[in-house]
């Protein structure tokens, strides 16, 4: 109940500081997601939490935001979800290995998810272009944006379920 | 014969004299006398003033110096705050100046109804090029009608909230406006791209296109009215085996610095679908 009074003002403040400052930082035409990056950090952090709900709460406020339809936005986040949680449960000794991991990962499957939706519905979307334009200046952005995303999530986490410390 | 009392001679004698140096220092003849007489006394004075200040300087400066650390500190809030005013009053004053170009533009074309909406966010997906806009249905905006800016075409509002709306622009790879150039009679299509580069296409390979050249709105499809600016030519591709040649524009408005917009709200979009010959 208490990550749920959180995740949801947390995913809506995430999404308001998506579309008003992060969307706008652009390397050719790639920007980050935030959002993205933000779920991926808290399955790392949360071993125990409901992960899939905070993929829909998420996805749910993106989709609100985007013109991109509310299926593929939460395939998107929820697809992010799962493969965040199998990278956890892998490098489960390293979290930064699976956020670097999980982050890469979410960004081709997203561009992958995006530009075959686009190509669904009838908009052009150049495919070779695309990834030099758009993939790959956001990947450089999402694991750019990735660590102080984590720290954020992880503070939060913790401030949200204290772990007992143990004492030689 | 009484003789004068040698005391009251004196008296007399020194009123005269008083009275005679007040006559001489009035009309300028004891000057020189006094300037003479008067310039030692200045000097020591002046010798032993500054003595006396720098003595008086030695023993107050302490207080004096955490009297002006105060006021300085204060000066700086001061200066603080003064600055963050200017910074605001900055802000104000662009937005000042785009409201005031939006209005120009506005009493150009008295014949449409505009709203200004600030843009207040940019769509999460880096494919699509859509901006939100502070004004909703709540102010009048409904789905379909034409955004500008003072300098040209924006786009079309594509969602509406009671609050906000969701703009489609013109560099978005959806969006496809029928245009019309300037100083020629054919009309044309541009359309957007995932890159947010804007391409004219449709236009027959007879016609010669140079850069430069204006495009405007061309009101075909009844999207959007007639002759509102969408950029310039600046690259012509024209390969011989192709029935269309295309060009790359560069649109007018600056979308990156897009902060605020207007809406025709009077210009009623026309639904061609069902005119259209059914393609299933």
């Amino acid at each position: 109940m208490g990550q749920l009074l959180v995740s949801l003002p947390l995913f809506l403040v995430l999404s308001v500081i998506q579309t008003v400052a992060i969307s706008r930082i652009e390397i050719l035409a790639g920007s980050g997601d935030i959002v993205l990056l933000a779920i991926i950090s808290w399955i790392i952090t949360d071993e125990e939490g409901n992960y899939l709900g905070w993929a829909i709460i998420g996805g749910f406020l993106v989709s609100i935001l985007s013109a991109l339809p509310l299926a593929a936005t939460m395939l998107i986040y929820v697809t992010v979800a799962v493969i965040a949680k199998i990278a956890a449960r892998i490098f489960w000794q390293s979290p930064f290995l699976s956020l670097l991991l999980s982050a890469g990962l979410s960004t081709i499957l997203k561009f992958l998810i995006e530009i075959f939706t686009l190509q669904y519905v009838g908009i052009p979307a150049p495919f070779f272009l695309s990834v030099t334009s758009i993939l790959l200046p956001t990947m450089l952005l999402n694991l750019f944006y990735a660590f102080p995303i984590y720290i954020l999530m992880s503070d939060i986490s913790h401030w949200l379920s204290p772990k007992d410390e143990i004492y030689a | 014969m009484k003789s004068i009392d040698p005391k009251r001679l004196r008296n007399i004698i020194a009123i005269f004299i008083v009275v005679g140096l007040i006559f001489l220092a009035l009309s300028g003849v004891l000057r020189p006398i006094l300037g003479v007489i008067m310039d030692p006394f200045v000097s020591m004075q002046r010798w032993l003033s500054e003595r006396f200040m720098a003595l008086y300087d030695f023993f107050t400066l302490p207080r004096d110096v955490t009297v002006l650390l105060q006021r300085n500190s204060q000066l700086e809030n001061e200066v603080s705050s003064l600055q963050s005013q200017v910074i605001q009053l900055q802000e104000q004053l662009a937005e000042t100046e785009i409201l005031y170009s939006l209005l120009d533009f506005a009493r150009s074309r008295p014949q449409d109804q505009y709203v200004a909406a600030a843009v207040i966010g940019q769509d999460p997906s880096p494919f699509l090029h859509y901006v939100i806009i502070d004004q909703g249905s709540d102010d009048g905006i409904r789905y379909g009608m034409p955004v500008v800016t003072q300098q040209g075409l924006v786009g079309r509002i594509d969602a509406v909230t009671s609050s906000a709306a969701r703009v489609q622009l013109i560099t978005d790879p959806g969006a496809v406006v029928n245009v019309k150039f300037q100083n020629k009679s054919e009309d044309a299509q541009i359309q957007g791209s995932v890159t947010g580069e804007i391409s004219l296409q449709m236009v027959s390979q007879t016609l010669t296109i140079n850069p430069g050249e204006i495009l405007l709105t061309s009101g075909l499809g009844g999207n959007f009215p007639v002759d509102i600016l969408i950029g310039q030519v600046v690259g012509v591709e024209k390969t011989e085996n192709d029935l269309f040649q295309s060009a790359s524009i560069q649109p007018v408005v600056d979308f990156d610095a897009m902060r605020a917009v207007l809406v025709i709200t009077n210009f009623q979009t026309i639904n061609i679908q069902p005119l259209l010959p059914d393609q299933s």
